[in-house]
């Protein structure tokens, strides 16, 4: 290649990277959505696509798939789209695969990246966004480290109009883990943004009807805002996993009395029969003949500082089973955040165990040991740090 | 000529021209006379008088010129309604709309409108709607017409005379629509009628189009909007767009005791409730209000969906005390039998009940049929009823003796044939611990089915599949059927083909239906769960929308059963009739060949049944009540069928006769109610229907085609479906025979699939040893 074809395709690529680092810097219009932009080591990115490929046969596999054969060809990737029009109104969105444009990877520190790092940008994704017109953004920095972990943080903003986004975690640490995880898959502590229950006027729905859920219980009186759930591997022949949930709450007997009343409230709608409960030292009640789901007979069981609700007896009793508890490494210590982590080998088991009763077969291939998600509100927006252990240390 | 002469002409001339004048003018004068008197004394409010004065009118020659008669027969036609004998001015007025000299005469509208009904009503259809577009024509600014001639031609599938039409409905159904643009306000009920129409033929997205968005006029036209609006969101099958549409309802026309029952009803039909419990929430909330409900039928369609509701739930006690003080408040036969909830109670039909391990085990008792004649032939279950695919035996009048029976168990119908093989008496044996003794009441012998299923044609080197589901469609029934002589279509194909039982493990329409067309998609886990239950939160209304349909994004997607025969050189077609929660993919839908995807333009949706067909089976020729819309619905789906098999140009036909499991929830108590049947069973005699036209498909199969009818599955009761389904099977492959076992109804797409030699790796349940190898 001659030089001077060497300098136009340098001159080339760095005005697209300073085009690309001017379109970072720049706001999307409120109602477009903005462009999608990827930007980062091929390699890493190339591994880590392969691994969302890998998970099923879905469209996000595809859409992975796609991408890494895109770059293969590449030390480093750009790749910038936008779709032509608006998606509320519309549109098609763009195509990320047809956008990729090899680079150098010196190149990428002009863009404060590092040798295995990569940038994504975009709307909010489907999972994320469905069916609204949201022009939230995502951005997602990840990188790969040398114990083969993947370490991404993320940032949503805008995402006030999300179906989830009022129980995206607050800026408050929920204080600490209560349950035990022990055979659990999934396991998380955090206080919504939105609080537990939103604080709405006007007529009820019907999940408030059936289900009691305007009753003081769920009143910011009682209960704290911070919540944790535990959700467990069933066991064989189980149709759903057990569960179990921990309300904190300010005081322990208004938050008892308002969980009776509750329960009073819902047997006027439900042929309910309530027996007493008791474990370890702790009281409560559980509903019985509630035939709404298959192995469902809740109980709750009031600790000292929460209220512990779970699927039935086996899920409660297996939450408030001292043993072990999350060790989630969290940066500045346990008050720092909202906290999440997920054991795929133990998802992988409930999976199995969950198509066996419904004579299905496993969809899902996890290529990972075990995520830990640790997030809060920052500004207007939320934050999240999240971290994908490897199957095998290298 | 001279002079003279002319003017003698020009006076002669003069003379005739007054004497026409003096005539014409007396004849009005007359004429005015005779108005005068009838319309002047319904002016003075003496209609008598009127009626009275024009009672001479009926024998009189009158033609469109004679204006003041036709005042007259109107003022008389008033007049009568005056007198309280509106049906005579109906009458009348129709009877001189249809006279040949008055083919262009309009009466004023109302009378018109009477005119057009009546018209109706006696049977002369097609000058109901040349009278109602003559009306339409001369009346332009009023909205009684156009509905009203849409109204006649849609219930008689009137195409424009001398055009001949596969799917004439589908095109009443055009024309109407670009009337409906056209007129606008002019005629704003003939949009919900157009809507019903669509609704009927399950095109659930066109009658919304037709719809709207805004309802129109009063509030009486406002509610009916809304009854449609959210018959046709519940077809589609989206329960946040069901809830916000009756949430609609409420701000438009205020929360009532009827919205609350209408809001309960459409949800529990539809199916788009997470549980049963939550539909008996809604149903028994219903109730409390129901006395503020005007419309009986409204509120007798609660407490029937609330009773079979409740059964279902076992809570038998608050069901048969819900039936009790139903029947006792308004005595109405409801589609639910008594006894039906006493069997259900008793555990006749759950799997821990007699029933599972069949009638074997149950108590005997001795039965006696007094009545029988020699000759005669007594039809009955098999003594060890284990197996609902099982035929019934036929016994002479000797072995007829000492017979015993179970006392127990599900209905056991017997029927008596005489010498000629002709049904003379059915009926179902009484739940008994004592000997039972029935005494056989004889009845006019039924004639014999006149039809047979024919013998295919020569191979066209065309190798088509035609899957055939009969919703619900039970073993016992047919064989029930098939041993008393009256499906002998079916009796054919069982005889040459393969036949046998498929096990459909829920026994749910939406779960057998889901089985087949996504025969690969047989994954599960977490993340599909949570998706599930994020569907059921939206339901709830609790945060407006499945707050995880994101998940969609990673769930895996496989090709179903269409897109892949019809991926190739192959082409399919979706009659499935997917309604509700069903999800079995848009209907008429053509797929491939090569990915391509099509509506089918001769979708006919649903017909009257015609005179041929009462003709070749009489029984038709009954009074069907409620139970004709079902009848009707079999009759476009059949003609479908065959205008699709008739044209050649699809390999793979998969069609759903959707109303035979509406009917048999419906009409299944009528047949175990024990004791002698009156007549046939309007049921029974569906499924002698059913026969007749599976016959007339044969005639358009031709040998290298497979035919498989079979059943989603059973039916044990108006209430409880059954897992054992139908499967029979003919074809060049197909070894005949009988089908041991019970293999998964989940395995029919890969037994279609092989014999398309279509490639796929879907799950093969033991089916495939049904075909010779290729």
């Amino acid at each position: 290649m001659s030089s001077i074809s060497v300098r136009r395709r340098r001159v080339y690529v760095t005005s697209s990277l300073l085009l690309l680092a001017l379109l970072l810097s720049c706001r999307s219009r409120p109602d477009a959505v903005p462009p999608t932009r990827l930007v980062g080591a091929a390699q890493p990115l190339i591994e880590f696509l392969e691994d969302c490929q890998s998970i099923s046969a879905s469209r996000l596999a595809s859409w992975c798939g796609e991408l890494a054969q895109s770059m293969r060809a590449c030390t480093a990737v750009v790749a910038v789209c936008s779709p032509t029009e608006n998606l509320a109104e519309g549109g098609t969105p763009c195509r990320l695969a047809e956008s990729v444009e090899c680079v150098d990877r010196k190149d990428l520190t002009e863009l404060g990246l590092g040798d295995e790092d990569w940038l994504f940008q975009g709307p909010l994704p489907g999972i994320l966004s469905a069916g609204t017109s949201s022009a939230g953004t995502v951005e997602l920095r990840g990188r790969s480290s040398s114990d083969g972990a993947i370490r991404v943080s993320a940032r949503l903003n805008g995402s006030q109009e999300l179906p989830l986004g009022r129980w995206l975690p607050s800026a408050e640490s929920p204080g600490q883990f209560q349950l035990s995880d022990t055979g659990a898959f999934a396991h998380a502590r955090w206080r919504p943004d939105g609080g537990l229950v939103p604080q709405r006027t006007g007529k009820r729905s019907l999940a408030d009807r059936l289900y009691g859920l305007r009753s003081e219980l769920f009143s910011a009186t009682v209960l704290t805002g911070s919540v944790e759930v535990v959700a467990f591997v069933p066991n064989p022949g189980d149709r759903f996993p057990g569960s179990a949930a921990a309300l904190d709450f300010h005081l322990r007997r208004p938050a008892i009395a308002a969980m009776e009343s509750y329960i009073a409230d819902l047997q006027k709608e439900w042929p309910l029969v309530r027996n007493d409960y008791s474990f370890n030292g702790f009281e409560g009640a559980c509903l019985n003949n509630l035939r709404v789901m298959p192995g469902l007979a809740p109980c709750y069981l009031a600790t000292d500082s929460a209220l512990v609700v779970g699927w039935n007896r086996t899920a409660i009793e297996g939450a408030l089973t001292p043993a072990s508890r999350s060790q989630v490494e969290v940066a500045g210590g346990e008050g720092a955040g909202s906290r999440a982590t997920v054991d795929f080998a133990a998802l992988a088991l409930a999976d199995r165990r969950l198509a066996a009763t419904r004579s299905r077969d496993v969809a899902f291939n996890y290529p990972f040991r075990s995520l830990d998600v640790v997030g809060r509100r920052d500004g207007s927006g939320f934050f999240f740090d999240l971290t994908l252990h490897p199957l095998v240390a290298p | 000529m001279s002079w003279q002469r002319a003017r003698w002409v020009v006076l002669g001339a003069v003379i005739v021209a007054l004497i026409w004048t003096v005539r014409g003018s007396v004849a009005r004068l007359q004429q005015a006379r005779v108005s005068g008197a009838v319309c002047g004394a319904l002016e003075r409010q003496d209609p008598a008088a009127a009626v009275e004065g024009s009672a001479h009118l009926a024998g009189l020659d009158v033609g469109v010129k004679d204006r003041g008669l036709l005042e007259a027969i109107e003022c008389r036609c008033l007049a009568l309604v005056a007198s309280g004998d509106g049906g005579s001015c109906v009458r009348e007025i129709a009877d001189w709309t249809n006279r040949e000299s008055l083919s262009t005469w309009v009466p004023q509208p109302v009378l018109a409108a009477a005119a057009i009904d009546e018209l109706e009503q006696v049977g002369r259809f097609q000058r109901a709607v040349e009278l109602a577009q003559l009306a339409a024509s001369a009346y332009p600014s009023s909205t009684l017409f156009h509905s009203r001639e849409f109204r006649v031609r849609s219930n008689r599938n009137l195409a424009n005379p001398g055009e001949a039409r596969s799917d004439p409905m589908a095109e009443l159904l055009v024309e109407f629509e670009a009337r409906a643009q056209r007129l606008g306000d002019q005629s704003a009920d003939l949009p919900l009628l157009l809507a019903d129409r669509y609704a009927e033929r399950s095109q659930w997205s066109d009658a919304l189009r037709v719809l709207g968005d805004q309802p129109p006029g009063d509030a009486a036209v406002q509610k009916e909007w809304f009854t449609l609006l959210t018959r046709a969101i519940a077809g589609l099958g989206d329960p946040g767009a069901l809830r916000r549409a009756f949430d609609r309802w409420e701000s438009a026309l205020g929360g009532s005791a009827e919205l609350t029952a209408h809001r309960a009803l459409q949800f529990s039909r539809s199916n788009l409730l997470p549980t049963l419990e939550i539909g008996i929430a809604q149903l028994s909330a219903a109730l409390r209000v129901e006395s503020a409900v005007p419309d009986q039928m409204l509120r007798v369609a609660v407490r029937s969906r609330l009773i079979r509701s409740l059964v279902i739930a076992e809570r038998f006690e608050e069901a048969l005390a819900l039936f009790d003080d139903t029947q006792a408040q308004y005595g109405l036969e409801l589609t639910i039998s008594r006894s039906e909830i006493e069997r259900a109670a008793l555990g006749e039909f759950s799997d821990e009940g007699p029933s599972a391990s069949g009638l074997a085990s149950a108590p005997r008792v001795a039965i006696e049929f007094t009545g029988l004649e020699v000759g005669d032939r007594l039809v009955l279950p098999p003594s060890d009823w284990t197996d609902p695919s099982a035929p019934f035996v036929e016994l002479s009048r000797a072995q007829a003796l000492g017979l015993r029976r179970p006392g127990s168990g599900p209905p056991q119908w017997w029927a008596v044939l005489d010498q000629q093989g002709l049904v003379v008496a059915e009926g179902s044996l009484p739940l008994a611990r004592a000997p039972v003794r029935v005494d056989v009441n004889r009845r006019e012998p039924e004639s014999k089915a006149a039809w047979r299923m024919p013998a295919a044609g020569p191979a066209d080197g065309r190798g088509r599949v035609l899957q055939l589901i009969l919703d619900s469609a039970d073993w016992r029934i047919l064989q029930f059927m098939v041993a008393s002589g009256r499906m002998p279509a079916l009796e054919g194909l069982m005889a040459t083909g393969a036949s046998g039982s498929l096990l459909s493990e829920p026994a749910y329409t939406a779960a057998a239906l889901q089985s087949l067309i996504q025969p690969g998609e047989a994954s599960f886990g977490v993340l599909q769960l949570v998706y599930e239950l994020g569907g059921e939160i939206e339901a709830l209304n609790f945060v407006g929308r499945n707050p995880v349909s994101g998940l969609e994004m990673v769930i895996p997607q496989r090709p179903g059963l269409f897109e892949t025969v019809g991926a190739g050189s192959l082409s399919a077609v979706n009659l499935l009739r997917s309604t509700g929660s069903l999800r079995a993919g848009r209907n008429a839908t053509i797929s491939g060949p090569r990915g391509g995807v099509s509506r089918l333009s001769s979708n006919v949706g649903s017909r009257e049944l015609s005179l041929a067909e009462v003709a070749s089976l009489p029984q038709l020729g009954r009074e069907l009540g409620n139970f004709r819309v079902h009848f009707e619905e079999a009759a476009g789906d059949f003609d479908t069928v065959q205008s699709v098999l008739a044209a050649n140009q699809i390999d793979f036909i998969s069609a759903r006769v959707a109303a035979l499991d509406l009917i048999t929830h419906s009409a299944f108590g009528e047949l175990t109610e024990m004791g002698q049947f009156d007549a046939t069973p309007l049921l029974l005699v569906y499924y002698q229907y059913l026969d007749f036209r599976i016959a007339q498909l044969g005639d358009e199969l031709d040998e290298d085609d497979t035919l498989i009818v079979m059943s989603d599955h059973g039916a044990r009761s108006s209430l409880e479906h059954d897992p054992v389904a139908v499967l029979v099977m003919t074809g060049p492959r197909v070894r005949s025979g009988l089908l041991e076992g019970r293999p998964a109804l989940a395995g029919v797409s890969r037994l279609v699939a092989e014999v398309l030699s279509v490639e796929t790796e879907w799950p093969d349940t033991d089916l495939l040893r049904l075909l010779e190898p290729n």
